[in-house]
């Protein structure tokens, strides 16, 4: 944002998800408050959608926070009309450039959305055009990603100038198709993936984008965010007692204001995992200069004993419970449709998150209590039921 | 009942009936002798005269006739001195269930045509895939006939028939009962884009077709997806038989593909030098990929004439298939415009992709839980020719051969089914038979039919169009069936389905 505010650009754009949870932890929330209103009052809007992280059906996001609090502009704004969704544009004052997007969602309501988008008045408006939209189009998707959910391109309007996107890791332009999609990708990383493609060299950062009455051009801007230091040990045929010795004496090693990441994969001879004490080499990582040390150790195994994991190395948290709920849902019997399929995934999704939810400072008990079973029974949709 | 012949004769695989007067029977026609505790059915082959008027008196009467002297001339009682005799054979013996006739009906027997309570015991399996209404000769009974989808997938479909005799409306009409279904995922290499209803009616129009259809195109409607396959995502392996390659141009490509991994093709565009590849070979292969799949180098950029092959795009899009694939859904690809070659890369990548992961399954114990998969091919010669396989196997092949324990099946549609060698259509145990008039196509047929279709030959011969036999090793005689008109029966079975009302929150 400082570069942005350098840069004097007219406006900043984000395709969702600038946080992790619709509520997220306020001591964060605070410091984003802060900076967006410090570049707010330099003259620089935003206009924001929803990503599929920071929107609850349910309860209000810190993202309507700042729109109530003039930070933000949701360029979201629509309405059903004979089952169309009709998208009005946001002007800018500045650039007159027009905005109008879709935000994320999770399950196929994205998607839903796009089908029954009412593209022709889109299409026609003149003017410099750009689309904020938050997931990922499906043939741009990085071949990791095969499995999460995408918009074919084929459901974007047409005649727009400039799509930008949010919800994909890694930056991209794709212009194969007569349209201009980027995203910029992650600044930092969600997971050890794409921790582990930053320290192998993936440029972190933003695009800033010249226009005028057509697009000029699209510059991206590097952003470090720290150093990182990748470190990859092969444990095989080694004891655990080895193992140890060796990654404390590369723990020993300075590692000054890097981010460490530990990959150590491999069969050992002897001993076990758990023999291997990674506190203690996250320890001598961090008193040798280290800001933060991950390890891995998912493909560590032993002759000895063999645990049986999740499968969950480069997916993220709601990728895993997304799968779960899926694999799992056949195996309950119900006759309530919005408690089966698609729709029980969504629904035991929403869930999950009102319950993750932990209880917050000076709040008692029993409001933590009420709180929480409110917001349960809304995503439930049940309070009609209870009340009888 | 109503009696329309009588057993005269004959013997087993032979029987002789004649028509009473008055009563069709016609070619094809199932007939049904009452027998003790249950009926036999009699399916009618050839039919012939009968006469109790010598030849000598038949030939001099008609010669009377014709010549003017013998107007008025009419034989004597017709009905009870000249006749039609039926030649049929038993397909079915009824004594509380269906089983093989292993008797001959009674002698002297009446005949009469078969019912829909007859055939009652051709009940809807689960998993069902609807083919048409039995047929009886050219007359419609009111009995639907199914396979079940997952027996009949993995053990392969033969759709052999003449140009214009009803194959891709039968396919057309498979796909609308599978659709929505969720238990079997079919992939549709579709050469002609007649499938999906771009411009009509087709499986789009399928109430469930936004949850089970897939649809990828190199010019997609709004919603559907693009055909864009990244070059990156091609292996070797995948042009296996299906681009006819010498051995140096194999070893080449395989150097290529060690030195670069992913960037193979690209490198070999470039021209990129590898050692032990001759530059008489790396030309060839650059024409090779030029030519047959039309990628190419401008301007330092890969560009493919036929819009499918990107270097940016389409990394997800073989995956992505393969998993629609295995989540049970029907995924048509439109190949009409990307040529023979490229069509065939294509379905070979997802092919080799969908076996090698129901392979891995198998080897992790969970395949059971898999819904099995089948790939519809058109112009099945072209992969499964005898003279292509003679140059190698390519992943059809195997999939013709060994799929089958991987719950992986073939749906191949051919009008030339004597070039597909023996073995392969031998492990193809559903043919559903459609009209032709190429004696050489009926024989390679019968010979390879799950049931005794020898005296068959004139029956397909005569079929028409949207009429068919199915011959399976999962039914007791080869089914006559009736295809319904693919528009009709959707407007037959189409009803709406109520879209749940869409809150739109920004």
């Amino acid at each position: 944002m400082d570069i942005c505010v350098q840069r004097k650009v007219d406006f900043i754009i984000i395709g969702g998800d600038l946080f992790d949870s619709n509520i997220p932890d306020m001591a964060l929330a605070n410091k984003v408050v802060q900076k967006v209103s410090n570049v707010r009052s330099s003259g620089i809007n935003f206009y924001v959608v929803y990503g599929s992280h920071d929107f609850s059906p349910t309860q209000t996001s810190i993202v309507d926070l700042l729109e109530s609090a003039g930070l933000f502009t949701k360029v979201t704004k629509g309405k059903m009309i004979n089952g169309k969704l009709q998208l009005e544009f946001k002007t800018d004052e500045k650039t007159k450039a027009k905005l109008c997007g879709i935000s994320g969602r999770k399950l196929g309501i994205e998607k839903e959305y796009y089908n029954i988008l009412d593209r022709e008045p889109l299409e026609k408006e003149q003017g410099f055009k750009i689309f904020v939209l938050h997931g990922a189009v499906s043939e741009y998707k990085p071949e990791y990603t095969a499995e999460s959910e995408s918009i074919p391109i084929s459901s974007l309007p047409r005649n727009f100038n400039y799509f930008a996107g949010g919800h994909v890791h890694e930056k991209l332009i794709g212009k194969e198709y007569g349209q201009v999609v980027v995203y910029p990708g992650t600044l930092f990383g969600a997971d050890y993936r794409d921790l582990e493609a930053t320290a192998k060299g993936q440029e972190r950062g933003f695009f800033i984008v010249n226009f005028s009455t057509g697009l000029d051009n699209v510059v991206f801007v590097p952003v470090s965010v720290c150093e990182y230091e990748l470190v990859e040990y092969d444990a095989n045929g080694k004891t655990s007692a080895k193992v140890q010795e060796d990654l404390l004496q590369v723990g020993n090693a300075r590692h000054s204001e890097k981010l460490v990441l530990l990959k150590v994969s491999g069969q050992m001879s002897a001993g076990k995992t758990s023999e291997v004490d990674f506190q203690r080499i996250r320890k001598a990582f961090k008193e040798n200069g280290a800001v933060e040390v991950l390890p891995n150790y998912y493909k560590l195994t032993s002759r000895e004993y063999a645990a049986i994991r999740v499968a969950t190395v480069g997916e993220e948290v709601h990728k895993i419970e997304e799968r779960l709920f899926k694999e799992n849902i056949g195996t309950i019997s119900v006759t309530n449709p919005k408690l089966k399929g698609d729709a029980g995934v969504r629904l035991s999704q929403d869930l999950l998150k009102v319950l993750k939810q932990s209880k917050k400072e000076n709040e008692t008990k029993g409001s933590y209590e009420t709180r929480i079973t409110d917001a349960a029974i809304e995503t439930l949709d049940v309070k009609e039921a209870l009340a009888e | 009942m109503t009696v329309c012949g009588q057993i005269v004769a004959g013997e087993v695989g032979q029987i002789l009936i004649r028509e009473k007067s008055g009563e069709k029977i016609e070619l094809g026609d199932l007939l049904v002798v009452e027998s003790s505790g249950g009926f036999l059915i009699i399916q009618v082959y050839d039919l012939l005269y009968g006469s109790q008027i010598s030849k000598l008196a038949r030939e001099q009467m008609a010669g009377l006739k014709l010549e003017g002297y013998g107007v008025g001339l009419e034989f004597f009682e017709p009905q009870l001195r000249n006749y039609v005799l039926a030649q049929g054979k038993v397909i079915l013996q009824f004594a509380g269930k269906p089983q093989s006739a292993k008797v001959l009906p009674d002698f002297f027997g009446t005949v009469r045509h078969v019912e829909a309570k007859d055939l009652s015991f051709l009940s809807k399996p689960p998993n069902p895939i609807y083919l048409g209404n039995v047929r009886s000769g050219s007359k419609i009974i009111p009995v639907p006939v199914f396979l079940n989808g997952s027996e009949a997938l993995v053990h392969h479909i033969l759709i052999p028939s003449a140009t214009g005799r009803g194959k891709s409306n039968l396919v057309k009409v498979m796909l609308w009962s599978i659709l929505g279904q969720s238990k079997f995922g079919i992939l549709v290499l579709d050469a002609h884009d007649e499938y999906f209803g771009r411009n009509g009616l087709g499986l789009k129009d399928h109430p469930k077709s936004r949850q089970g259809l897939l649809y990828y195109s190199i010019n997609p409607l709004p919603g559907t997806s693009t055909l864009a396959i990244n070059i990156k995502t091609i292996e070797p392996e995948y042009l296996d038989g299906i681009i006819p390659l010498t051995d140096a141009q194999h070893q080449a490509v395989r150097r290529y593909h060690s030195e670069y991994k992913e960037d193979w093709i690209e490198n070999i565009l470039r021209g990129t030098h590898v050692n032990g590849v001759k530059d008489i070979t790396l030309t060839v292969l650059q024409r090779v990929i030029r030519t047959k799949l039309s990628i190419s180098i401008e301007n330092d950029e890969i560009t493919s004439t036929n819009r499918v092959f990107s270097a940016a795009a389409g990394q997800c899009t073989v995956k992505e298939i393969v998993g629609a694939l295995e989540d049970g859904k029907v995924v048509v690809v439109d190949t009409s415009k990307i040529g023979d070659e490229a069509e065939l890369l294509i379905g070979s990548m997802i092919a080799t992709d969908a076996l090698t992961r129901y392979q891995k399954h198998k080897a992790e114990g969970n395949l059971a839980d898999k819904l099995p998969i089948s790939i519809i091919i058109e112009e099945a010669p072209r992969v499964l020719g005898q003279e292509r396989l003679e140059a190698g196997d390519n992943i059809y092949s195997r999939i013709a051969r060994e799929g089958r324990k991987f719950k992986v099946g073939l749906i191949a549609i051919t009008q030339l089914t004597s070039v597909i060698p023996r073995d392969i259509l031998t492990n193809m145990n559903t043919k559903i038979i459609l009209g032709n008039e190429m004696a050489t196509e009926r024989h390679a047929l019968i010979d390879s039919a799950a049931q005794d279709l020898s005296d068959d030959d004139r029956m397909i011969a005569s079929l028409d169009k949207g009429e068919a036999i199915v011959t399976t090793i999962f039914t007791k005689f080869a089914v006559p069936i009736q295809i319904p008109l693919f528009d009709d029966y959707v407007k037959e079975q189409k009803s709406p389905e109520k879209q749940p009302d869409l809150q739109y929150t920004g």
